[in-house]
């Protein structure tokens, strides 16, 4: 016996085609979506691959979702492409040169239709709501409100902007190339990754009990943590420097266990990469940072 | 049949609980009278209803507690064993084990006597042998509590929670096979860049087991994120991995490498040989 | 089970696994709070880490966690009687505000349902949840309650009644 319905998803497909004739303008969309059950947080999650998200929580229930189509810009990789070629080339290789020439050759005569992209798919199932922009050529700026208790699974892959979210106290999973990630009143566990952006996260409180976990590669991690927070740090970075402000305990590593070390016979075994563990307040949330150049600061909040 | 006797058999039926005879007589009686066919068929009504309410699930909280709580209640027992302390949970404790495991009667009637007496001294003369037993065997038993807490864990959708199975994991002191192919398996395949540099750390205190070796050279090739390359590149150098250096001669051929990372290796090469 | 009376709690973690989503459900049935449940599941596992040697194998393991379930929510009802009238704790909202044309029907049937189970007393929305969402057999229900098998008959029987007689009133009164 079980008592388990499956109701059917709902799938709400807006904006089915933005239409070439007013590309001068950018276009806005707007929708406003509910969680199938509003009792319970739910999960918003948003993949797109170029643009920016910005997700604010307010005092509703419903899931209002705002997104603004920019002009037709060349991706970075085509804008490098156009600046190697501007450059005599170089940066290309022979084959790719030919492989272009040859291109062109084919649609000689012919002129190029731009294949607009098609607008958002926002879906909503069992309390998750996914909005996800094609693949496209154009950018989209989101913008999201949402209820506080939200959880949040945000991907942006190429662009400077990055993704923003303030008030929010559900889970926070982000990631994004080159933006930067900026979170602001936020308390839930938050994983962020960034390959090239900063990111930076203020912290109104900190739910006890679940892990955290920053990384990027050449951003600066920032974050700041109410005064009396219980945490425990495992700071890693091969060139940059740590910041703070807090009364950190340091920790012998804990990488080292006893009996490597009897084995050993304490040789080279002194750090594993660059690992710094220190406790504030006596330890607590496990928050673990890893960068390569960035700096590492760890501010107290005023 | 009459029909009171269908109102007793309405519970079976509704449960599905009937056999074919009882069955058959009451479809029987249903065709015949008007009133327990209506009456029969609301229940069922309401029973159909019932059956489709939903399903709640809890918050991530709920387990989290309750591992927390396990947790603290074996550590708890742990502790109290080490020192020998006897406060009453421990003699409630030993009181448990005590008709069920004959092998440590003998020991626990000294604690329990000693306890009695009140004197310290017996105390710090037996631990010495019998406790050194007990807390191996009780490690053993830890050590299985957490492997179920981490591979349950690691299981979980939210970055978070995987994020506490690894750190579980790491907690083991005697990780078996499950364990060492569970890392392996959030190395290679976890989607979430931090997880994954979680699973590196992880690894590490287990870089004695040659399954761990091996995996960490396989998994060089596969990773995307540069800062995970680099904390690879980084144990296996640690480690003096000589068997990775084939390893990061193919990494360095790689013409997507990310410079800093193909930088790393090349040192780490001549750091190796 | 046995394994976790003998000593080994880390079982507990299987029968944890296992039941709680059932219990979390019983519960909030019961109770009508979310976070009230996971408290009172959170208890229901802590005695019987206390309690596990209180276990023989004779009966069913979830025969005597629902004994414990009960024992817990009795235990919660006596501290918060005094303070709050049960209908005032019900915190899920009856229906979403703008629900898709699909479920509407399902969801607004599942909410006054609820509210009807709400209102049966204890005793019969006990016996009734457990035979309906805890895959219990009556004969488990009535060793649980202490009872005759034929007196669980009876009160199943008597709670879809009453149950399917506050549900058509307020439908009535929610759809003219």
């Amino acid at each position: 016996m079980k008592t388990i319905i499956r109701l059917a998803g709902i799938m709400i497909l807006l904006w089915a085609a933005g239409l070439a004739d007013n590309a001068q303008e950018s276009q806005a969309d707007h929708a406003v979506v509910s969680f199938s059950n509003p009792a319970k947080p739910g999960t918003v999650e948003v993949d797109i691959s170029e643009g920016s998200i910005t997700v604010r929580g307010y005092e509703g229930k419903d899931v209002v979702i705002d997104a603004r189509w920019r002009e037709r810009v060349l991706t970075k990789e085509e804008q490098e492409q156009e600046a190697a070629l501007a450059e005599g080339g170089e940066e290309l290789d022979q084959e790719e040169l030919a492989r272009k020439k040859a291109q062109a050759e084919k649609a000689k005569g012919m002129k190029t239709i731009e294949v607009e992209s098609m607008g958002l798919t926002i879906e909503e199932e069992e309390n998750v709501i996914q909005v996800n922009a094609e693949e496209g050529k154009r950018a989209v700026d989101v913008v999201i409100q949402v209820p506080f208790s939200t959880s949040l699974r945000l991907s942006c892959r190429d662009d400077e902007r990055g993704v923003t979210v303030d008030r929010v106290d559900g889970e926070i999973e982000v990631e994004t190339s080159d933006g930067p990630i900026v979170l602001t009143n936020v308390s839930g566990p938050v994983v962020a990754d960034s390959s090239d952006g900063e990111i930076k996260a203020v912290f109104g409180k900190v739910v006890p009990g679940k892990p955290m976990s920053f990384s990027t590669m050449e951003g600066d991690v920032d974050i700041t943590l109410p005064f009396d927070v219980k945490a425990s740090l495992k700071m890693k970075t091969d060139e940059g420097k740590i910041f703070t402000d807090f009364d950190v305990q340091l920790k012998p590593s804990q990488q080292k266990k006893e009996e490597d070390e009897r084995k050993e016979g304490g040789g080279y075994r002194v750090s594993f990469e660059k690992v710094t563990l220190g406790l504030i307040n006596g330890g607590g949330v496990e928050i673990q940072i890893t960068t390569y150049e960035g700096n590492v600061y760890i501010r107290k909040a005023k | 049949m009459k029909c009171e006797q269908i109102r007793e058999k309405s519970a079976d039926y509704l449960a599905g609980e009937l056999d074919e005879k009882s069955l058959s007589e009451v479809r029987a009686h249903l065709a015949d009278c008007p009133a327990c066919r209506e009456e029969l068929e609301s229940l069922s009504a309401i029973w159909t209803k019932l059956g489709v309410l939903p399903k709640e699930q809890p918050s991530g909280s709920l387990r989290i507690r309750f591992y927390e709580m396990l947790e603290a209640y074996k550590k708890g027992t742990e502790k109290d064993r080490d020192k020998i302390s006897l406060g009453q949970t421990l003699s409630y404790w030993f009181g448990r084990l005590m008709p069920r495991r004959p092998a440590y009667q003998i020991a626990l009637s000294l604690i329990l006597i000693a306890a009695g007496l009140g004197g310290g001294f017996l105390l710090s003369v037996r631990s010495r042998s019998a406790a050194r037993t007990e807390v191996t065997g009780l490690r053993g038993e830890v050590d299985d509590m957490r492997r179920i807490v981490a591979v349950s864990l690691l299981k979980q959708a939210s970055p978070s929670e995987r994020l506490m199975g690894v750190s579980w994991s790491a907690r083991i002191d005697r990780p078996g096979d499950e364990i060492i192919q569970t890392l392996l398996e959030t190395l290679n395949r976890d989607p979430n860049v931090n997880v994954r540099l979680a699973a590196v750390d992880a690894l590490y205190l287990f870089y004695d087991h040659p399954e761990v070796k091996a995996g960490l050279i396989h998994s060089l090739a596969g990773q995307t994120s540069p800062l995970v390359q680099l904390s690879l590149i980084n144990l296996l150098v640690e480690i003096r991995e000589r068997r990775a250096v084939e390893a990061l001669e193919r990494l360095i051929q790689d013409e997507k490498l990310n410079p800093k990372v193909k930088k790393r290796a090349e040192l780490g090469l001549t750091q190796l040989s | 089970m046995e394994e976790v009376r003998d000593g080994k709690v880390e079982r507990l973690a299987i029968l944890f696994e296992r039941h709680h989503i059932m219990l979390f459900n019983f519960f909030l049935r019961l109770s009508g709070n979310r976070s009230t449940s996971e408290d009172l599941v959170q208890e229901v596992f802590f005695r019987i880490l206390k309690y596990r040697d209180t276990y023989h194998g004779q009966s069913k393991f979830i025969v005597w966690m629902y004994q414990i379930a009960r024992n817990v929510h009795v235990d919660h009802l006596r501290k918060q009687k005094q303070e709050v009238p049960l209908d005032a704790q019900f915190e899920e909202p009856a229906v979403a505000e703008t629900p898709a044309i699909e479920r509407l029907s399902a969801e607004v049937d599942a909410a006054v349902l609820k509210k009807a189970l709400d209102r049966l007393p204890l005793r019969k929305r006990e016996v009734l949840l457990l035979s309906r969402f805890q895959e219990m057999k009556y004969r488990e229900i009535a060793e649980l309650m202490g009872c005759d098998i034929g007196s669980i008959k009876s009160t199943i029987h008597r709670a879809i009644k009453e149950l399917g007689k506050i549900y058509f009133e307020l439908q009535g009164g929610t759809s003219p």
